[in-house]
């Protein structure tokens, strides 16, 4: 049986992915050991941490629409809530903590950096569906942008440490 | 200094990837006959995406096949060369080798949702990389499109699961 989600648990999500997102780069600069790659990492923990802001701030509205009407906006939104639930799988993995135990390699913390992020992005291409709204769906397209430039940074730095 | 992309190597890059995911969906279809019909589907829809872009491509008018796409701060220039050089995404590999080391039926559908996601992120890029008059909406439909894939190979994962 396929679990569907509505607009409110994914924004959830997307808060979660963020969360960890920030976890995960916080941790990653605290593994390695030069001031360059752990200023990168943090800088990249930081701007996860403004997009989890966004979407609190987004799912907060979401929540504030449904409570002034009688039925709720979040279930008229949704094209087809099983394409979230596809999508899920991009959503939330493991635990930063978990993923990154101390014995990986550089490399191997960038490239897994590097799929978080394209994960990210494919899972806000799904919750863009989810919103009506052109300014919302602009704000998300925002999200995606930063995403790709991280992956951008991150390809900058493997490119250095291989 | 890398040379940018103009928008015909950019199209290029996009109907290569639909390239490889028929090839792959086909190979593996023959490999897993238990989910050849459903590969086989999706064959035939990548097919359908890599003449939309060829399309897009011949389209393309004198001056937008030569010009550099328009990119004030240089940003989709940069993922597009993150792209193109292998480095993080593999568009020139030929995903049908891949499966040399696939043994199930979930394993090639797991990789398989892998390599659309890929052309996902890919199409992110090109999307911010193409003008609205050479077709910008078309991909965000191709978009949408390669998502309604990785649902219903993920719906097949979990049946067999």
């Amino acid at each position: 049986m396929t679990v569907t989600f509505n607009a409110f648990e994914v924004f959830e999500i997307a808060e979660q992915i963020e969360r960890n997102g920030t976890d995960f780069y916080i941790r990653a600069a605290e593994l390695f050991d030069d001031p360059k790659n752990s200023e990168m990492f943090l800088r990249l923990a930081e701007w996860e941490r403004q997009h989890e802001q966004t979407f609190a701030r987004m799912k907060q509205q979401l929540s504030e629409k449904d409570q002034q009407q009688s039925s709720p906006e979040s279930d008229d939104l949704l094209p087809d809530p099983r394409v979230m639930a596809g999508l899920a799988v991009f959503g939330i993995r493991s635990h930063p903590e978990k993923e990154l135990h101390g014995r990986q390699s550089r490399t191997d913390i960038l490239r897994r950096a590097v799929e978080k992020e394209k994960d990210s992005i494919v899972f806000y291409h799904g919750l863009k569906e989810f919103v009506t709204a052109e300014a919302d769906k602009e704000k998300i397209d925002d999200i995606i942008k930063e995403e790709m430039k991280h992956i951008v940074i991150l390809d900058q730095s493997l490119k250095e440490n291989e | 200094m890398s040379m940018p992309f103009n928008a015909d190597e950019v199209f290029e890059m996009a109907e290569q990837i639909e390239r490889n995911g028929s090839k792959f969906y086909r190979a593996a279809a023959k490999k897993f006959p238990e989910v050849s019909k459903l590969l086989l589907d999706l064959a035939v829809m990548e097919d359908k995406h890599q003449k939309t872009f060829a399309d897009m491509r011949a389209k393309l008018s004198g001056t937008e096949i030569q010009e550099p796409v328009f990119d004030p701060d240089g940003q989709a220039q940069m993922y597009l060369r993150v792209m193109a050089d292998g480095h993080v995404f593999d568009i020139k590999a030929d995903p049908a080798e891949k499966l040399a080391d696939k043994d199930t039926p979930e394993e090639v559908l797991k990789m398989a949702i892998g390599a659309e996601r890929d052309s996902i992120v890919f199409y992110a890029g090109l999307k911010d990389a193409v003008s609205d008059r050479a077709g910008k909406d078309k991909v965000e439909d191709i978009i949408k499109e390669e998502m309604g894939h990785i649902v219903i190979l993920n719906q097949k994962l979990q049946d067999l699961e």
